[in-house]
C-alpha cells in the first residue's frame, strides 16, 4: 500500500526540456530509498496553498533513489503548475504524497498508447515496461508543435514505433485508422487533454469492453462548441410531448420548459440523477458517469448535458 | 431583518431567516463581518460559485477553518465534502454509481416496508411527536441497510452522528470533542471494513473495503468515507421530512390534495425542499481572485452561499415564498447544492420523503400540529434548519 502521509523530497535537478515543461528530479534529502511505484502512477505535490496536484511518476521505477515528474505551465492554472515553475530550484524542498497508482498497467498480448501533450508522462514508463515484457507496442503522440513536445529525443531510440505527430505539422491525431481494427490482444492505455480523450473514446466505441484505459484527473470539461450542439428534435415518449433543443439549452431545460418532470442535482454530468432512458437517437455523450462501453451502448443519457448527434432523439419521459 | 440576524441565532431570526435573505438579495454580494465571508445569496450568484469549484474550494464547507494537514484533526474530517478536485474526483467515483436513481430503486420496497413498521407501530397513538417517531428513525435504518452495517447498532450511530452534526453551524464548538467522537465511530467501523473485505454483496461498505484493498484508501480514509456517508443524510433528511409534516398540518386542504393524488407527491417533495432547505447555506474558500455578482472576490475570502436564500429569489422562482409544486422549474431549487458536491444521497433522500409521504397520508385521516403554531422552535444553527420538536395530533386510518 502506498504512503499517504506527506513527506518532504529534495528537489535534485531541475530541466527545461520542452516550451514551457520542467523536470523535476526528487530525491529524499538524506539518500534513503524512495516507495516502490508501478508504470501510471502519479504523485501530488503540495502545492503551499494548501492543495495538492497529481503529477504522473516518468522515470524509470527501478531507480529506488529518485523520482522524476514533468509539469507544464499551464496559464489557466490555480497555482499548481505556477508553484512548481516559479517557486522550486534545485536544493528546494517539496511536499510529497504517494505515489499511488489508478492507472496500472495490466498485462496484454500488445499494447496502443496514445498521448497528448504532457500526457505523455504517465506512458513513458509503461512503454519501458511492455518493451522489458516483449509485448509488442506503438505510440501515437500529439502536441502543438513540435517545440512543446516533451521527450521527443528521449523516444527516439524506439524508432518508428513511435510516431511523433505534432498539430502543426500534421494536424489531429489520426485516431480514426490507429484504432479502426479492434483486436481482442491489445490494451489502449490513453493521457491528455479531455478533447484528445473523449474522441479516443468515442473510436474506441466498437473495442470489446474493458479495452480502454485513460486517465482523467478530473471531471470532464468541454469546449463550448462541442459535436453534437446543434438543434435537434427531442420526443418526451411517455408524456407526449415534442419540442426542439437549440444549441444553447439543454435537454434538460427543454424538459422543464415543456413541464416535464425531472429530477436534478449537478447539472454538469457528474451526479447521476437525471439518467434517462433512450428508445430511439444517438446521444452525444457529456457526462463523466457512463464508462465508455456505456456510452457507445447508448442506452441511457444524462440529459442535464449530454446532447444528441442524430436529428431526433426519443426518450423514456 | 437583517441577514446577520440569523448569524447571532436569534431564535425569531432562526424561525424566519426570510426577510434577513430578502435583505442579503437586495444588497447583492456583500461582505460581512459577522460572517467573516462574502454573503452570496441570489440563485445566479450562488449557481456560478457551487459550479466553479476550480476558484472556491470546499476545504472549509462546513464553515469549520481547515485542520492543518498533518493534524490528527485532518484525518478525520468529511472525506468528500471537504474536498477538492482531482481528489475528489476520484473518491466520489469509488460510490456515485451506487446512488445513482437507478440503483437505489431496488431498495424501495425496504423504504416502503420501514415506513409500514413505523406506522404500525404509532396507530394507536392520538398524539405523536413526530421526529423522535418517524423522522429520526426512518433515515438512520435506510442507511444502515444501504451501506450494509448492522441496523441493530443504529442507536449508536445516531449519538455520534447527532453530535457531529451539530457543531456544523453553531457557535462554541469543542473541536477537541469532536474528535474524540469521530475517534469513538472510526475505531468502531474498523472491524466492520475488515469482515466486509470477504463479503459476496455489493453494499457500500463491501465497495470501499475492496477499494481498500485495492490500495485506494488507507484505513483511516475508508472509515471516514463511511462515517460521512452514515452521518451525511440523517439530520438533513430528518429536518426535511420534518419541515414537510410541519406544513401539511398547517393546510389540512394541502394534505387532503395529495391524498387524493398521491402520484404528485414527488413534486411536493420538491417544493418542500425549497422552501425549507434543510441546509440553508454552506462555505467555499476563494483559491483566487473572483468576481460575483458584479462584485470582486479576493483569493484567500471566505464565502457563505445561501441555498436556502438561492430558492426564493424572485428572479428565479415566481412569487418565491408561496407554495406552488406546478412550477414548472420546481426541481431546480440548490437544497441539494449544485455542481460538482451536489448531494450525493439526494436520490435516496428523494425516495424516503415520497414514500414517506405515501404512507403517513394513505395511513392518515387528518394530521394537525398538537401544539399552538407560535411554539415552534428551531434547532440553534444557521446551518442546519430543523424543528426542535413536532408534536402531531394524528387521525389514523382504521384497519
Ligand atoms: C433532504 C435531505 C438532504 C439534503 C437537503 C442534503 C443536502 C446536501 C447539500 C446541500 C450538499 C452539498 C454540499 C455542498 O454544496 O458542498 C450535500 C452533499 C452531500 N450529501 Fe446530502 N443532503 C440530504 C440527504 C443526504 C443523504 C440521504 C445522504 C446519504 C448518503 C447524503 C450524502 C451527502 C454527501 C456524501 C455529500 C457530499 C457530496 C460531495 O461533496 O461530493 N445526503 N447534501
Ligand atoms: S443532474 Fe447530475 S448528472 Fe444530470
Amino acid at each position: 500500500m502506498s504512503s499517504t502521509e506527506p513527506v518532504s523530497l529534495l528537489v535534485a535537478g531541475r530541466d527545461v526540456i520542452a516550451d514551457d515543461v520542467v523536470v523535476l528530479t526528487l530525491r529524499d534529502a538524506g539518500a534513503n530509498e524512495l516507495p516502490e511505484w508501478t508504470p501510471g502512477a502519479h504523485i501530488d505535490i503540495l502545492t503551499g496553498d494548501s492543495m495538492s496536484r497529481q503529477y504522473s511518476l516518468c522515470g524509470d521505477p527501478a531507480d529506488r533513489g529518485a523520482w522524476r515528474i514533468a509539469v507544464l505551465r499551464d496559464p489557466a492554472s490555480r497555482g499548481g503548475s505556477r508553484f512548481v515553475h516559479d517557486g522550486l530550484s534545485v536544493g528546494s524542498t517539496v511536499g510529497v504524497r504517494g505515489p499511488r497508482n489508478h492507472f496500472p498497467l495490466q498485462p496484454a498480448e500488445r499494447y496502443l498508447f496514445v498521448a497528448g501533450g504532457i500526457g505523455i508522462t504517465p506512458i513513458l514508463p509503461m512503454i519501458a515496461a511492455a518493451e522489458s515484457r516483449g509485448a509488442p507496442w506503438r505510440l501515437l503522440y500529439g502536441g502543438r508543435r513540435r517545440a512543446s513536445m516533451a521527450f521527443v529525443d528521449e523516444l527516439g531510440r524506439y524508432g518508428d514505433r513511435v510516431l511523433i505527430r505534432p498539430e502543426d505539422e500534421y494536424g489531429l491525431l489520426d485516431l480514426a485508422s490507429v484504432l479502426a481494427q479492434p483486436r481482442t490482444d491489445t490494451l489502449v492505455y490513453a493521457c491528455g487533454p479531455e478533447p484528445l480523450l473523449r474522441a479516443v473514446e468515442e473510436h474506441c466505441g466498437h473495442w470489446p469492453a474493458g479495452s480502454l484505459h485513460v486517465e482523467r484527473f478530473t471531471a470532464k470539461t468541454f469546449d463550448d462548441e462541442p459535436a453534437g450542439a446543434d438543434t435537434f428534435e427531442v420526443e418526451f415518449k411517455r408524456s407526449g410531448v415534442t419540442a426542439t433543443v437549440p444549441p444553447d439549452k439543454s435537454i434538460m431545460e427543454v424538459a422543464e420548459e415543456a413541464g416535464i418532470f425531472v429530477l436534478s442535482s449537478c447539472m454538469e454530468g457528474t451526479c447521476g440523477t437525471c439518467e434517462t432512458t433512450v428508445v430511439e437517437g444517438e446521444p452525444v455523450h457529456r457526462d463523466s458517469i457512463l464508462t465508455p462501453q456505456e456510452q457507445a451502448a447508448g442506452d441511457t443519457m444524462m440529459i442535464c448535458v449530454s446532447r444528441c448527434r442524430s436529428p431526433r432523439l426519443v426518450l423514456d419521459l | 431583518m437583517r441577514f446577520e440576524d440569523v448569524l447571532s441565532l436569534d431564535p425569531a431570526a432562526l424561525r424566519c431567516p426570510f426577510t434577513g435573505y430578502a435583505d442579503a438579495r437586495e444588497k447583492g454580494v456583500y461582505f460581512s463581518p459577522e460572517a467573516n465571508a462574502y454573503v452570496v445569496s441570489r440563485y445566479a450568484d450562488v449557481s456560478q460559485v457551487l459550479r466553479d469549484s476550480r476558484t472556491y474550494s470546499s476545504s472549509i464547507t462546513t464553515g469549520a477553518p481547515k485542520p492543518p494537514p498533518d493534524s490528527e484533526m485532518a484525518k478525520y474530517i468529511p472525506f468528500l465534502l471537504l474536498s477538492d478536485d482531482p481528489d475528489h474526483a476520484r473518491r466520489r467515483s469509488i460510490v456515485n454509481r451506487a446512488f445513482v436513481p437507478a440503483k437505489l430503486a431496488a431498495w424501495e420496497p425496504l423504504v416502503r416496508s420501514l415506513c409500514t413498521q413505523i406506522v404500525d407501530g404509532l396507530s394507536g397513538s392520538e398524539v405523536v411527536e413526530f421526529i423522535d417517531a418517524f423522522a429520526v428513525p426512518l433515515p438512520i435504518t435506510v442507511i444502515t441497510h444501504v451501506l450494509g452495517v448492522p441496523p441493530a447498532d443504529a442507536g449508536r450511530f445516531r449519538s455520534w452522528s447527532d453530535q457531529l452534526a451539530a457543531s456544523i453551524g453553531a457557535h462554541n464548538v469543542d473541536p477537541g470533542e469532536v474528535l474524540r467522537i469521530a475517534k469513538e465511530f472510526a475505531a468502531y467501523l474498523g472491524p466492520l471494513l475488515d469482515e466486509a473485505r470477504n463479503r459476496e454483496q455489493n453494499d457500500i461498505l463491501a465497495i470501499i473495503a475492496a477499494a481498500e484493498a485495492a490500495g485506494e484508501l488507507p484505513r483511516h480514509d475508508a472509515a471516514r468515507f463511511v462515517m460521512e456517508l452514515l452521518i451525511a443524510g440523517n439530520i438533513t433528511t430528518t429536518h426535511h421530512l420534518s419541515s414537510t409534516l410541519l406544513m401539511l398540518a398547517r393546510n389540512p386542504e394541502l394534505a387532503d390534495r395529495y391524498r387524493g393524488d398521491p402520484d404528485t407527491i414527488p413534486k411536493l417533495v420538491e417544493e418542500s425542499l425549497r422552501l425549507e432547505a434543510p441546509i440553508q447555506g454552506f462555505f467555499r474558500l476563494a483559491t483566487a481572485d473572483g468576481e460575483v455578482g458584479g462584485v470582486k472576490i479576493p483569493a484567500g475570502s471566505r464565502v457563505m452561499v445561501l441555498y436556502g436564500s438561492a430558492n426564493r429569489d424572485g428572479a428565479t422562482f415566481d412569487d418565491p415564498d408561496t407554495l406552488r409544486p406546478e412550477r414548472a422549474n420546481v426541481t431546480t431549487h440548490l437544497a441539494f447544492g449544485r455542481g460538482i458536491h451536489a448531494c450525493l444521497g439526494a436520490p435516496l433522500a428523494r425516495m424516503e420523503s415520497r414514500i414517506a409521504l405515501e404512507t403517513l397520508l394513505s395511513r392518515t385521516t387528518s394530521i394537525e400540529l398538537a401544539e399552538p403554531a407560535d411554539n415552534v422552535e428551531y434547532l440553534p444553527s444557521f446551518v442546519n434548519r430543523g424543528l426542535r420538536a413536532l408534536p402531531l395530533r394524528v387521525t389514523w386510518v382504521r384497519s
